[in-house]
């Protein structure tokens, strides 16, 4: 009889018709262990149409559905209004839709609602360590289950990068909670700040990953020098084979992985020849985890800890006054210089946010970002 | 892992007459400033009037991660 298997080979799969469509084969085929559900792009369960809820409820009872939110915005300085509304939902989620775990992502999202903006980094200090540590455990509480952060691809300079990672496990520390191991992000770091994949993978405690995320994205020319080549996370090709070999790397030094997941956008995916190249990427991921999945030692399963009564909500109302004053200067610079002016005069200069440390291409990054998506 | 063949069909049923939206994001009318009864895809801005194509390689859409 066969070991059952310990790691699961997933896919990221939202309601998106060409996400659906390139996915149907490995799910007709039986190929896919797992799915992951952005479940926040789309709160309304009675508004999801019956089959996608019935797909996602059908891997759910197998304890094989996790969440991922995007929106929820951990280190906003003041408590929002829609932060609550998140987690209420959220709540009501879980118990019509039984997920395996919940995640979400490092970093502040800019832009001017709930639903808009790209996640930038925050400077990495007490004050944000004790808003995120109280974000974590209010979705800990909200879902009583295992809870998760994923690992930023953008850094403002290669300082940030090494203690992100550092930062990740103080702020799950509390909650038991586990890393989402996002390797395209880190592949976007050693390139962007020169870096090798061991540097990297050193600062990270890897027996807290629970959960792998691999994808492609793309190459930007940079702004400062065009012969300079940027790389974004923006989920949008084929998955890069050195990311495929970091996964080969990583996954035993991993004791408490549990899901390895494939991403790419639908909006990528229209094209018949781009689903065949999904298909075969999450094939070659598959065959990777099924190499290794008799080798996860452990049993850490992140189970939350006993709750503890929770005040109200942290508030931090400089780091927030901060942060719209950066989104509201990327969002509106109209060039890199006009950035760095703007910062340099604000009451961001001197600050924990080390702006004048701030990479230009990286800079011009996040502008790029802020605008795009606001 | 096996998925029943009810399911698989009705996706399958599902995808073909189109009742996805272009894009995952549906809005809450309570939390947020659109008007009620709006799904907000990716083409319209946020008083519901078309968006202008910025004529890069990743307009169009909203993906709930890949903003990066």
């Amino acid at each position: 009889m066969n070991k059952p298997a310990s790691i699961f080979a997933g896919i990221a799969l939202n309601l998106e018709k060409p996400n659906v469509e390139a996915a149907l084969p490995l799910l007709q085929s039986g190929e896919v262990e797992a799915i992951e559900w952005s479940f926040d792009t789309l709160f309304q369960l009675d508004q999801i149409p019956i089959w996608f809820r019935d797909l996602l409820l059908s891997f759910a009872e197998a304890d094989r559905l996790i969440g991922h939110g995007v929106f929820f915005s951990l280190f906003l300085g003041k408590y929002q209004r829609e932060q609550d509304q998140w987690l209420r939902k959220l709540n009501r989620l879980v118990e019509a839709l039984p997920l395996a775990h919940v995640t979400e992502h490092f970093g502040f999202m800019t832009g001017q609602d709930f639903h808009k903006g790209a996640p930038l980094s925050i400077p990495m200090n007490p004050t944000t360590l004790s808003i995120g540590q109280d974000r974590l455990q209010r979705i800990q509480q909200a879902c009583g289950l295992p809870v998760g952060l994923e690992n930023l691809a953008f850094a403002y300079h290669v300082d940030d990068v090494k203690r992100q990672a550092a930062f990740l496990s103080q702020l799950l520390e509390p909650v038991n909670g586990f890393l989402i191991l996002d390797l395209h992000n880190i592949y976007c770091q050693l390139h962007n700040f020169d870096l090798s994949i061991d540097d990297i993978l050193a600062a990270y405690d890897l027996e807290r990953v629970r959960e792998i995320h691999i994808s492609g994205g793309s190459w930007a020319s940079g702004v400062i020098n065009g012969a300079t080549q940027i790389r974004r996370d923006t989920h949008d090709s084929q998955v890069p084979d050195t990311v495929l070999g970091f996964l080969e790397k990583v996954i035993p030094l991993c004791i408490n992985l549990r899901y390895v997941i494939l991403e790419q956008l639908g909006a990528s995916l229209h094209m018949p020849g781009a689903q065949a190249a999904y298909q075969q990427d999450f094939r070659r991921m598959q065959a990777i985890v099924k190499r290794f999945d008799s080798t996860s030692k452990g049993d850490d399963d992140f189970t939350p800890p006993k709750a503890v009564p929770l005040g109200p909500p942290l508030e931090a109302p400089t780091l927030y006054s901060e942060q719209l004053l950066l989104s509201d200067i990327l969002e509106s610079s109209p060039n890199l210089l006009a950035a760095r002016q703007a910062l340099a005069t604000s009451s961001l200069a001197q600050t924990d946010w080390q702006v004048e440390k701030w990479d230009d291409e990286m800079l011009a990054t996040a502008i790029e970002l802020a605008q795009k998506w606001n | 892992m096996k998925i029943s063949k009810s399911i698989l069909q009705a996706v399958v049923v599902g995808l073909a007459v189109g009742s996805t939206p272009s894009c995952s994001f549906l809005v809450d009318s309570e939390d947020s400033t659109l008007p009620a009864g709006i799904e907000e895809e990716c083409t319209l801005d946020k008083d519901g009037n078309p968006k202008v194509n910025d004529g890069s390689d990743h307009d169009y859409y909203c993906p709930p991660c890949g903003r990066g």
